[in-house]
Order: C-alpha cells, then sequence, then structure tokens
C-alpha cells in the first residue's frame, strides 16, 4: 500500500512534462494565493505555481532517473574491471578514494564553474562522484561469490564471462544495488536542487524546484506560496524514493 | 594505531591526488580560465596578463614546480577577487566555517540519540521526515517562519550567539536524521539481544549505562557517518552559508567560483579535501579508542 503510495506519487510527478509547463509570465496577476485559476497560486510575475511546480518535479525525476541508471552502469563496471587484475583494482579504489575526498556538491560546483553552461555541464557534475557508491558494494558482492560454486560450474560448463555475468552475477548483485539505486534517486535529485538554488544547476529559464526556492525566498513575506511548494514537492520526493523501499526487499537499513 | 596510520598514508596520497587535480584540471578545460576570469571586456594584454600571473602560460610541469615552492613555503599566491593574499582570505572564513561545522555537528549528535533510542512509529516517521528536509528546504522556511515574529531570532549576522540558531538547526536536522537511522537498528538488535532487560533492574543511572554500555557498544558505524558530516562541513557548508549570509568558506567559494578567482578555488577545495580525509583519520583513531578489537 505505502509503496503503492510512492510509486503513485513519482508517476504522477513524472507526468508533469505531459501537463506542467514554465508558465506565461501575467504581471496582473502576481503573488496570488490558490484560486479556481491558479491551484497553487502564482509567483512573483505571475506564472502558475502548479504548472512550474508540477514540470520542475518531473525534470528534477527525470535527471535523478537517467543519472542513477547511469551511475549503476558506470559503478557495475568499474567494479567488473577492479576485481578482474590486482592493478586494475588499485587504480579504482583510489580513484574512487580521490574523487570521494571532495564532497558532492562541492566537485559539482567546481565543475560547472570551468564547464560551458548546459545540460551537458550539469550532467557530468551530477555524474562525476555517483558512481562511486554502487562501485563499492558491487566490488564486496563480486568479492564475495568469487569462489561461489555455482561460479565455478558454470565456468567448467564452458560459459563465457559475458553469460557468467548475465545469468549468475547480476541477478544475485541486484537487490543491494537497486535498493541503494532508490535512494540514489533522491540524492541526485538533492544535489541539482542544490546547485539549481545557487543558480548553476539548470537553466534558469526552465523551472526547477530549486531555482524557484532561490527566488520566493525574496518575497516570502509578500506571499509564502511560491517558497511552500516546491519545499513540500522535494520533501516528498526525497519521502517517496526514502529508505523504506530497502526495507521492502528484504534488505537490512545499515546493510 | 595501526589503522589510523594507515589512513593518514591513504589520506596523504589523495590529498596528492587532489592537489594535481586542482593545479593541472583548470589548464585542460575547453575554455581558457585566464579569459573567463578577467571578464568579457578585457583586452587581449589584460588576458596575457592574468595567463602569466596565473602561471597558465608556463609549461605544466615548470607551473606545478613553482606552485609546489610557493606552497612549502606558506604562499598560497593572490586571490584575484580580493586582491590580498588568499592565506589571509581563508583564514577570514575559516572560523565562521569550524564553528557552523562544530556547531551543527554537535546538535545533530544530541538530536540523533533523541530520535534513535525511543521506539515506535512517531519517532520513525520524523526520522524519515529529517532526512527528507535538505537545508535549502528548512533554512528558508525556518526564515520564513521566524519572519513571521520579527525580532524573535536574528536571522542573520554573526555576532550573537542566538543568530546562529537558525543556520545550526537547519543543518543539523537533516543530518540527526541520517545519523538516527544508523543508529535505530543497531541499538534495536542491542537491546533485543539482551533478552530481558536485566540491567533494567541494577541501580545505575540512565546516563551512566548509556555512556558506559549502550554508546560503545553501537558507536562505531554511528562515528563513521559522523565523520563524513565533519569532514563535509568543515570545507564549508556552502548552502547554509549563502541562505544565512555566514562569511564562511562555502561562500568564498561560491564567490570566488562565480568570479572564476582561480587561486582561491584551488585553495579552498584542496583545504575541503584535507579537512574532509582529517576527519576521516580522527574517526579510525576513534574507534581503535572505542572498540579494543580494532587496535
Amino acid at each position: 500500500m505505502r509503496s503503492g503510495c510512492r510509486a503513485g506519487f513519482l508517476i504522477l510527478l513524472m507526468s508533469g512534462w505531459a501537463f506542467g509547463g514554465d508558465g506565461v509570465v501575467d504581471l496582473a496577476h502576481r503573488m496570488q494565493g490558490p484560486d479556481g485559476a491558479h491551484l497553487f497560486g502564482t509567483d512573483e510575475v505571475g506564472r502558475d505555481l502548479l504548472a512550474r511546480c508540477w514540470l520542475g518535479g518531473a525534470r528534477s525525476l527525470t535527471l535523478g532517473l537517467a543519472l542513477t541508471a547511469l551511475h549503476l552502469a558506470v559503478g557495475v563496471m568499474m567494479a567488473l574491471a577492479a576485481q578482474a587484475a590486482l592493478p586494475a583494482r588499485r587504480v579504482v579504489l583510489g580513484l574512487a578514494d580521490l574523487v570521494a575526498s571532495v564532497p558532492a556538491t562541492l566537485l559539482a560546483l567546481l565543475l560547472l564553474a570551468f564547464l560551458r553552461p548546459g545540460y551537458g555541464a550539469l550532467v557530468t557534475a551530477l555524474a562525476i562522484g555517483g558512481w562511486i557508491a554502487y562501485a563499492r558494494l558491487a566490488l564486496v558482492q563480486l568479492d564475495a561469490l568469487r569462489d561461489d560454486p555455482s561460479l565455478l560450474q558454470a565456468r567448467l560448463n564452458g560459459a563465457g564471462p559475458w553469460r557468467r555475468l548475465r545469468i549468475h552475477l547480476l541477478p544475485r548483485m541486484a537487490p543491494v544495488l537497486l535498493a541503494q539505486a532508490s535512494a540514489g534517486i533522491g540524492a541526485v535529485a538533492l544535489v541539482e536542487g542544490g546547485l539549481s538554488f545557487l543558480g548553476v544547476g539548470l537553466p534558469p529559464d526552465q523551472a526547477s524546484w530549486g531555482q524557484m526556492l532561490a527566488t520566493a525566498r525574496a518575497y516570502f513575506l509578500v506571499s509564502p506560496w511560491p517558497l511552500l511548494w516546491p519545499c513540500l514537492g522535494l520533501f516528498a520526493l526525497l519521502l517517496a524514493t526514502g529508505p523504506d523501499l530497502q526495507r521492502r526487499s528484504g534488505i537490512p537499513e545499515d546493510g | 594505531m595501526r589503522r589510523a596510520a594507515a589512513a593518514l598514508a591513504r589520506a596523504s596520497a589523495t590529498l596528492l591526488g587532489v592537489w594535481l587535480a586542482v593545479q593541472l584540471l583548470p589548464r585542460w578545460l575547453p575554455e581558457d580560465p585566464a579569459r573567463i576570469a578577467a571578464g568579457e571586456w578585457a583586452t587581449e594584454a589584460d588576458v596575457a596578463a592574468l595567463r602569466h600571473a596565473l602561471a597558465l602560460d608556463q609549461s605544466w610541469a615548470s607551473a606545478l614546480m613553482a606552485s609546489a615552492r610557493g606552497w612549502l613555503h606558506g604562499d598560497l599566491g593572490l586571490s584575484l577577487r580580493y586582491h590580498r593574499s588568499v592565506t589571509s582570505v581563508i583564514g577570514g572564513g575559516f572560523p565562521v566555517s569550524l564553528r557552523l561545522a562544530l556547531l551543527a555537528l554537535l546538535i545533530s549528535a544530541l538530536l540523533a540519540w533523541a530520535l534513535a533510542i525511543p521506539r515506535g512509529r512517531m519517532v520513525r516517521a520524523l526520522e524519515s521526515a529529517a532526512i527528507a528536509s535538505p537545508v535549502y528546504v528548512l533554512g528558508p522556511l525556518l526564515l520564513w517562519a521566524v519572519a513571521q515574529h520579527a525580532g524573535w531570532i536574528p536571522v542573520s549576522g554573526t555576532d550573537t550567539w542566538a543568530a546562529w540558531i537558525l543556520p545550526t538547526l537547519s543543518l543539523a536536522i537533516p543530518l540527526a536524521g541520517h545519523q538516527a537511522r544508523i543508529l535505530r537498528p543497531q541499538l534495536e538488535t542491542l537491546y533485543d539481544a539482551s533478552g530481558p532487560r536485566w540491567w533494567q533492574g541494577l541501580a545505575i543511572p540512565r546516563f551512566r549505562l548509556w555512556l558506559r554500555w549502550t554508546m560503545p557498544a553501537v558507536a562505531g558505524p554511528w562515528l563513521t557517518v559522523l565523520g563524513l558530516q565533519l569532514g563535509a562541513l568543515l570545507g564549508g557548508a556552502v548552502l547554509t552559508e549563502t541562505i544565512f549570509g555566514l562569511p564562511g568558506l562555502g561562500s568564498l567559494l561560491v564567490g570566488a567560483l562565480s568570479t572564476r578567482d582561480l587561486p582561491l578555488v584551488q585553495t579552498t577545495v584542496l583545504l575541503g579535501a584535507a579537512l574532509y580525509v582529517l576527519a576521516q583519520v580522527l574517526v579510525e583513531w576513534g574507534q581503535g579508542l572505542l572498540d579494543p578489537r580494532l587496535r
């Protein structure tokens, strides 16, 4: 039931691509509270808050999903490379330590300052450190499965590396990695929101929660709605991708 | 001690890597950092002068050597934005960040235990809510709530202790949620494993029991999280400092990035990384103190 609620919220948010919008400037109706014409009210230049929140949420969620998939793929590949040979292991673990020693928001800020602004820079900045958690998790599991009899059996039966990976390794690694990935979607949205808040995330002409929050801070005494809705949206998104999904898949929270 | 020594060795290697990265990366980026830093209306001569000042016109090897020599002598270069030495600029911001980090961590640790010890759906819900409230949501919301009753708590500044309440709280609450999430399952297994709570019959004060028995038994993973959080905070809480206008390392970095102040950016990032790994070394050492198996 509760996981149904979460999935429902995420699908609803995703439909922002179809129903949301960046809004039309309408200075005659700015800073209005919720009413029949604008269910969530309007912002400081009269744009509809419902449409902006909806599309902004869809953007955050899409970035979260796409980047988590990328992190997962890169992480597993790094772990496979690390397990293949000792020198490769040193390189991968050293690289992970190196990147992880700079906090995620700091690293992203640094890259964004020196890359051409746009989605390419944002994706690079968000992608650079995200793979580490998945690579470390996958490596622990690959090490545990290294001497597994079923893998030896598969090898003796002449199964190639791709087949061993697909049939024997990935299905067993999936639960832990996917549990991490569900929280990862929220984590990407969190960093993206922070970057947009600072004005270096999503482009300023495109609605995003972080940027809406940053703008609304200046006007909250006039109308609190432009501040409250994005706050509520982020809160709900982080709750929906939060750790209860892990418990359902049978993985202890501290695992 | 051996674990701490190994961690120290790893940390030094990592820092060397970060130093090389911040020195060399600007050279290999698609856009010339000197041109960006000089601004839109700079003449070719200005850009050339800046390239010379940033040692971008030298080969990477000689620039690296010059920078290393400077660093060893304690000269971190001149900030392009403030026209002062980077050392003095950072020296002004670091105490603010340090105080914010330590305050937030202390409050978050207290909150985390308060959230993790009681059982029930209510505290679990609070824990999830704390995790789902990032600082850039809590900060503006707290400001809005306080603004309804103007004069209650100062909303910016660093002069009075009261001015630190809002930044500390908005930083500490999400951190406390993450700590409680690590603590709770461990506390539950600890209490369940001890079967009938024989210790409740002993006439030991509760706080003493917690200090001597409960806390050391579950502190390992908690300390790890605490160390990660401390490390991330020491380098400057970028968002919190921006929201509350605190002149710490975080707002210095944002300012330096927006004006492409390369020497200040390089030093701030390296300092952030150094404090981050230092916090981890401290945690390794602390865990050895708490858990004799790790010595």
